[in-house]
């Protein structure tokens, strides 16, 4: 799936992928793959600003973890803001995606033959 | 590669040091668990597909320009708002303290003091209402995926209440200043402490809220030169 097309809705794809539980960054990537067959095309690292907003507008929240192998990582949490703001937007999504369903397949048949 | 990759990202973010050290430390981890992923022995070659799919440092640069400038705009807002209530605070003290001390003020200067207060007051409530009004308009929207035009339009909105609430604010102090200046004169002595204290913590706090919009206001400048669209 294209980028452009993506980014309009990339912040519920965010909030979509951490509703099943605190992650960082990469592992938000790796979830997103994983739930969506690998269709979305976009830059990985596009998806930090996408975090940061999120966390701006309270809906996400953050905490550095260090691992035992050192490494630092910034591990993000939905917060309940986010997770009303998730099932908002799902919603909305759906009444939106059978609308266009609906539209869709009645062109299709409503073609003469 | 993932250095240089790094460096670029982190020079295109100059403008938001705070927010370019956590991007970078993130997007190590990010560039280093992807390059892994690829389990090839070229290392070099992993790093450069890495940071391909990672994206364009300057493209990623832009977005979190708004971001910045956003929480910037907030954190304008609430040192405002901090100073209004620490000026308002230090005004109360210096009232309860000449009450406790009986320092009253001399016959010949209770007139001009009058008029002091009036505008002293009238400056105070002025920065009140510009306080909260910059508040409400920084909160009212989040922040864009992009800086545009638009967007600048609303930060400008937000640095000229900023500025109308620091200026009112700014005029309080001075009347402050010259009451307290008419009340000690050079009456320095113990009691004189609290005053000029008080005084002193208000003239901070004008400087700090100052700075804080000049700063504000040049990073934002900095930041839509470099990613407005």
């Amino acid at each position: 799936m294209e980028g452009e097309m993506l980014k309009g809705h990339l912040d519920m794809i965010v909030l979509a992928a951490l509703s099943s539980g605190p992650a960082h960054g990469y592992a938000v990537i790796e979830e997103i793959r994983r739930r969506t067959g690998k269709a979305f095309d976009l830059p990985e690292g596009t998806i930090y600003p996408a975090l940061h907003r999120l966390q701006q507008a309270g809906l996400l929240s953050s905490r550095w973890v260090t691992s035992e192998s050192g490494r630092r990582r910034r591990v993000y949490t939905l917060t309940r803001s986010g997770t009303r703001a998730l099932a908002d937007r799902r919603a909305v999504w759906r009444q939106f995606s059978d609308a266009i369903h609906a539209l869709l397949d009645g062109e299709r048949s409503g073609k003469p033959a | 590669m993932t250095a240089a990759y790094l460096k670029e990202l982190a020079d295109a973010l100059a403008f938001d040091p705070a927010l370019a050290s956590r991007v970078v430390t993130e997007a190590r981890e990010h560039l280093a668990d992807a390059a892994a992923e690829y389990g090839i022995e070229d290392r070099e070659e992993a790093e450069r597909r890495a940071a391909a799919r990672f994206g364009d440092p300057r493209e990623l640069a832009a977005q979190f320009a708004a971001i910045s400038l956003a929480s910037q705009a907030r954190r304008v807002g609430f040192g405002i708002a901090f100073a209004i209530v620490v000026v308002m605070a230090m005004m109360k003290a210096r009232v309860a303290w000449y009450t406790l001390v009986q320092w009253t003020m001399a016959k010949d200067t209770q007139v001009a003091a009058g008029i002091v207060l009036t505008v002293n007051r009238y400056a105070f409530w002025i920065a009140v209402v510009l306080g909260i009004g910059a508040l409400l308009h920084v909160g009212r929207r989040s922040a864009p995926a992009r800086i545009h035009a638009e967007y600048r339009t609303h930060l400008r909105r937000a640095a000229l209440l900023f500025s109308g609430a620091t200026t009112a604010l700014a005029v309080s102090v001075t009347g402050d200043l010259i009451l307290t200046t008419l009340r000690v004169g050079m009456d320095i002595s113990r009691d004189s402490v609290i005053p000029i204290a008080s005084l002193s913590i208000e003239i901070g706090c004008i400087a700090i809220a100052i700075f804080m919009i000049a700063s504000a206001s040049h990073r934002t400048a900095q930041a839509a030169r470099s990613f407005e669209v």
